[in-house]
């Protein structure tokens, strides 16, 4: 009786173990996936799949293969092409997701939904809105690439670096989807140099879960981003300092942000309901200054100037975020905290749009650079 | 488990009577009596000499092929014509009148005068002794330090032992086991540092061994140790006199064979089989960094291929991106799992390992190279194991062969396969019951009734993962539960304050 019971538990043990398998060489992994809305109103889902090549010497050339299905649901599309392929697909590892426009501006939970329930989903994966179709996006694939299949993670993580993008995953806005009082921005793609390359545009200003059809240009991305308490390795900003200057470029001038500090304070207000101080504070070094060598003496207006331009700049994204109703700053969830009965009055779906928001910037210049 | 049941219709054998427990046999007054009864005593082997001497009165007995003739001519013939043939004249010898004692000092190498009309015997030591020169260990090389080691003769054995500790506490108990072949061991241990009751305990063990033969240091371990069953060694083994004395001024004994140069040490703990003579003559640095890979590769040992098969088998998911398309580029086209293929790795490996251990040094390396690159190179070329599993299980048992012991880096490759099959049926949870289940075996294991495992504390830490500067070790393991705690009586040494 015991030696039966001894091989009954190993028997349970091993064969519930084989059953549960899953060899990684039998299945196909989607690295990057991309959903579109087709005007019939399906989702159109194409996936990426790289190919490797039998590689006894080296790492082995990569192939990239594309499929394409559509479906009422993700999970459908996602059935469609498993039909096709010769193992199974899994999209365990996939990276990034791209939106399509017309679908972004839809609501984008019902595309995402699966990935949030299966425990086997790659969370990691960074969501990707594209102006226009998202399968020409994917489409596109250097031959200069290495690994075709990381070309747009690629430049995601490039323009994270620099400040120009935040960091997002499927993760990271996973409780903004549906919360009120903080909305979430997620970059912004478009297809170029005549379907060519893929290049980055900026970041998507969301609310709640649709795309709002409104965006941060590139050049205003590190400030805002500096403003949400976001740096990379580096950040810099180009910025017009003075006005009819011959030549041109003499007007201009780029910084290099070293240091900075930077609140976001909002309190209720009688006139406008709220009111927000977005406080920045940065440390900087002159990084171009194509006029002169730049004299101590004219640091002061340097710095006044700078300071002019980069509020006006600042000015402008409030802005574009008000317009869009896009509650980026989390003003709203700032306000439920600490001022949880004032919340209670308030409409943020309209009041958002009325309140004010000041930025308050100051630069300190700490260096021009070696050159003097 | 009725393989391991004793069957209780076993033969009952006659119990052997040991040569020193012998009941006395008188000898006669009769020459011819005597001979015959030592010739009959030792069926007639044809190696016994009988050596009548002129007028046939007298006869010299030996066995010839244990016996040295030089000393026989010098201990027992020169005398013998000073002494005008008056053998009581010549004193370096014994004498008994037991025929049975007889024969044992001739199997002791002696050789035995009688004398007729006299009952006594007379006992010359002539025995011929064969030892090899002190070397240094094959397997035990270090760069720095003593490089002699014990050979087979237990004597000499001693001596390197005595000439490192010149104190009277060094103590030696010299025992026999085995009923035939009355094997010589010594147990040596220094009174006042070893824990009595250790001692009380392997002296009764070795008591109770009931044995025709010892035949090694490995079998003889077998009879006395706690865990017969378990896959980890319990007795340090070592052929060096440095690293001996060394565990015996921390308390430790050594167990010493007679025609057989291995040394046992017990009890130890786990962390004893991680160190090498050579940590002690490195800077302290040195010696810390070369035991924390010793410890890593321990753990890359026995759980690098069952972490791959995990991994490629379960949980891809956790391979980091830049590294999916080289890992599916190498085993997509292999044809079997991967456990299949780790098998046949670790196989390979072992079949090139044990075939080269055997062979003759010229032709040894020849095997290594054949098995390692050609047959390395082919059976990826093949498509039969890819090619990160080749590197995979050369790093493990590259990783397996850093331990300084060689019974332990044996134990360590053992233990890959169950973990290989766990991982393989379970995945990563499977390596977790495995490791744990390792761990509490480890836990429970006992050396001599001491702690084999001992608590990772701070203070044990200092000389087992890590290894401090001689001056901060000032206590001998806690495991050992020595009566002399402190290595110095100094406890607040002045060294390095000034």
């Amino acid at each position: 009786m015991k030696k039966l019971t001894m091989i009954l538990l190993c028997c349970i043990l091993l064969l519930s173990g084989c059953w549960d398998a899953r060899e990684f060489k039998e299945v196909k992994l989607g690295i990057t996936a991309a959903y579109d809305l087709t005007d019939d109103g399906v989702y159109k889902n194409t996936i990426l799949i790289p190919n490797v090549q039998n590689s006894s010497q080296g790492p082995g050339k990569e192939s990239t293969q594309f499929l394409t299905s559509t479906g009422k649901t993700s999970s459908q599309s996602r059935s469609n092409i498993d039909r096709r392929l010769s193992s199974t697909y899994s999209p365990a590892q996939l990276d990034v997701v791209l939106l399509g426009s017309n679908l972004a501006k839809q609501d984008i939970y019902p595309y995402l939904d699966a990935y949030y329930r299966d425990p086997r989903m790659h969370l990691d994966c960074v969501p990707v809105v594209v102006k226009g179709s998202a399968e020409q996006a994917l489409k596109v694939v250097p031959e200069s690439e290495v690994r075709p299949s990381e070309y747009i993670e690629g430049i995601i993580e490039s323009e994270v670096e620099t400040t120009n993008s935040v960091e997002v995953s499927l993760q990271s806005i996973g409780s903004e989807l549906y919360e009120e009082g903080e909305d979430f921005v997620l970059p912004l793609m478009e297809v170029g140099d005549a379907g060519k390359t893929v290049s980055y545009e900026g970041l998507a200003l969301f609310h709640k879960s649709s795309y709002t059809g409104k965006d941060i240009d590139y050049d205003h991305t590190t400030l805002f981003l500096l403003m949400k308490k976001v740096k990379g390795k580096v950040a810099r900003i180009s910025t017009k300092l003075y006005e009819g200057k011959k030549p041109e470029p003499d007007n201009y001038t780029t910084i290099n942000i070293e240091d900075f500090s930077s609140s976001v304070k909002s309190k209720p207000d009688k006139q406008n309901k709220v009111r927000t101080d977005i406080k920045l504070e940065l440390t900087v070094m002159i990084q171009e200054y194509p006029q002169d060598h730049l004299s101590l003496s004219d640091l002061p207006e340097v710095k006044k100037n700078l300071e002019q331009a980069l509020t006006d700049q600042a000015n402008e994204t409030i802005r574009t975020i008000q317009e869009a109703n896009s509650d980026v700053f989390g003003i709203g969830r700032s306000m439920y905290g600490h001022y949880p009965s004032y919340w209670e009055k308030l409409d943020w779906e309209k009041d958002f749009k009325e309140i004010k928001i000041v930025p308050h910037i100051t630069v300190n210049i700490r260096s021009r650079g070696i050159f003097r | 488990m009725g393989f391991f049941k004793q069957k209780n219709n076993q033969q009952v054998q006659e119990k052997v009577i040991r040569e020193d427990k012998m009941p006395p046999h008188r000898s006669t007054a009769s020459l011819e009596k005597n001979i015959r009864y030592i010739q009959e005593e030792l069926k007639n082997s044809t190696d016994l000499k009988v050596r009548l001497l002129p007028g046939n009165k007298q006869a010299l007995l030996y066995l010839d092929d244990i016996t040295d003739p030089d000393k026989m001519q010098r201990y027992i013939f020169t005398p013998l014509r000073e002494m005008d043939g008056d053998i009581q004249k010549i004193k370096d010898r014994e004498e008994s009148d037991d025929l049975n004692k007889a024969v044992s000092a001739l199997l002791e190498g002696k050789s035995v005068y009688i004398i007729e009309g006299n009952a006594t015997c007379y006992f010359f030591n002539v025995q011929q002794n064969v030892t090899r020169a002190i070397m240094e260990p094959m397997n035990e090389k270090v760069i720095k330090g003593s490089h002699d080691g014990f050979n087979e003769d237990i004597k000499q054995n001693i001596n390197l032992i005595r000439r490192r500790i010149q104190h009277r506490s060094l103590t030696i108990k010299k025992q026999t086991v085995g009923d035939y072949t009355e094997s010589e061991i010594a147990l040596v241990y220094v009174e006042g540092i070893v824990n009595p009751g250790v001692v009380k305990e392997l002296e009764t063990r070795v008591k109770n061994i009931s044995s025709d033969a010892l035949l090694s240091a490995g079998a003889f371990s077998e009879y006395i140790e706690d865990r017969t069953y378990s896959i980890f060694p319990q007795f340090l083994s070592t052929e060096r006199p440095d690293k001996t004395v060394s565990q015996l001024m921390e308390g430790r004994i050594a167990i010493l064979f007679a025609n057989n140069p291995t040394c046992l040490i017990a009890p130890v703990t786990f962390y004893a089989f991680y160190q090498s003579p050579d940590d002690y003559n490195t800077r302290w640095l040195v010696a810390t960094y070369i035991r924390l890979i010793r410890l890593f590769s321990f753990i890359l040992a026995i759980t690098l291929p069952s972490f791959y098969i995990a991994v490629v088998g379960f949980h891809y998911e956790v391979i980091p991106e830049e590294l999916i398309s080289p890992v599916l580029g190498a085993i997509r086209d292999i044809a079997y799992p991967p456990i299949v293929e780790a098998v046949l790795m670790v196989i390979v490996i072992e079949l090139i390992r044990e075939s080269g251990i055997r062979l003759p040094s010229p032709i040894g390396s020849t095997i290594g190279i054949v098995g390692g690159l050609v047959i390395g190179d082919a059976i990826v070329t093949a498509g039969l194991v890819s090619n990160l599993m080749v590197i995979v299980i050369a790093l493990t048992s590259l990783a397996s062969f850093v331990v300084p012991s060689n019974e332990m880096s044996d134990s360590l490759r053992i233990l890959t396969f169950p973990l290989i099959i766990l991982s393989s049926v379970l995945g990563f949870i499977g390596i977790t019951f495995g490791l744990l289940m390792v761990l509490i075996h480890l836990c429970r294991m006992e050396s001599l009734g001491l702690s084999y495992f001992t608590p990772i504390q701070f203070r044990d830490l200092k000389d087992t993962v890590i290894r401090v500067p001689q001056f901060l070790m000032k206590r001998r393991p806690e495991q050992l539960e020595s009566p002399r705690p402190y290595k110095s009586n100094e406890l607040s040494d002045k060294h390095g304050k000034k």
